[in-house]
């Protein structure tokens, strides 16, 4: 469990890193709303990826303050 | 086995964004070639005043491919073609597939087909002059072009294929 956690984190770190020149290069090159649109789409994507392990992370913290029915 | 799809994927990502970057490399050149072919269109058509397909063919010999194909099959197709300007029309379709040439360039080519063979001298030799300031501009665009677009196209390219590892791995 804690391995695949690592590795999660440094994927979405790659795809951050990436997105950020993706974005920079199409700034440079004067097509600010594909630059916009392609960091949208790469928030998009991550979110998709954690948004399980929020939920868990939520379940678990109502589970610690008792709040679970 | 995940790495050699990730490395697949780039490499194949990369060869898009290199090709796209060497077409627009090519579409100056393919241009200039076209001006100098006009420019010996203009020169027969005035001073040796040839039959056209005897010029074209002539054309054909001294510039290069991909243009000269063009010049070769238009010189040789125009035995037995009555109208000058579906020939010219379609083989412009041809050349479209075979350069890098783009659209715009190409409306120009086909407008100035229409004038071949329409006037006298010299308002054949103006339309000629015409063509060739119209591509001037174009050449101007196309080589602005290149220097603004072909490391974005490179760039993009290679980032886009570690993009798609990524989110894929």
């Amino acid at each position: 469990m804690m391995n695949q956690d690592a590795s999660i984190i440094f994927q979405i770190a790659g795809i951050g890193i990436v997105v950020a020149m993706i974005h920079t290069i199409l700034k440079q090159m004067g097509k600010e709303e594909y630059a916009q649109f392609i960091t949208l789409v790469g928030f998009i994507i991550v979110l998709m990826m954690v948004i399980d392990r929020i939920a868990t992370l939520f379940q678990q913290i109502r589970a610690i303050f008792l709040l679970q029915g | 086995m995940n790495w050699i799809g990730a490395i697949l994927l780039i490499i194949a990502s990369s060869a898009i964004g290199f090709e796209k970057a060497a077409r627009l490399k090519k579409r100056p050149v393919h241009l200039l070639q076209l001006k100098a072919a006009l420019k010996i269109l203009e020169a027969e058509i005035v001073y040796s005043q040839d039959l056209l397909a005897d010029v074209c063919l002539r054309i054909s010999t001294q510039i290069k491919a991909p243009i000269n194909h063009f010049f070769q099959q238009v010189g040789e197709k125009m035995v037995g073609h009555d109208e000058l300007f579906d020939l010219w029309n379609s083989e412009v379709d041809h050349l479209m597939n075979d350069s890098a040439l783009e659209a715009d360039e190409l409306t120009i080519i086909k407008q100035f087909g229409q004038t071949l063979g329409h006037f006298d001298l010299i308002n054949q030799q103006k339309q000629i002059e015409l063509t060739i300031i119209h591509l001037d501009r174009i050449l101007i665009d196309a080589q602005n072009k290149y220097t603004v677009f072909s490391k974005v196209y490179r760039g993009i390219g290679v980032l886009s294929g570690i993009l798609i590892a990524l989110i894929l791995i």
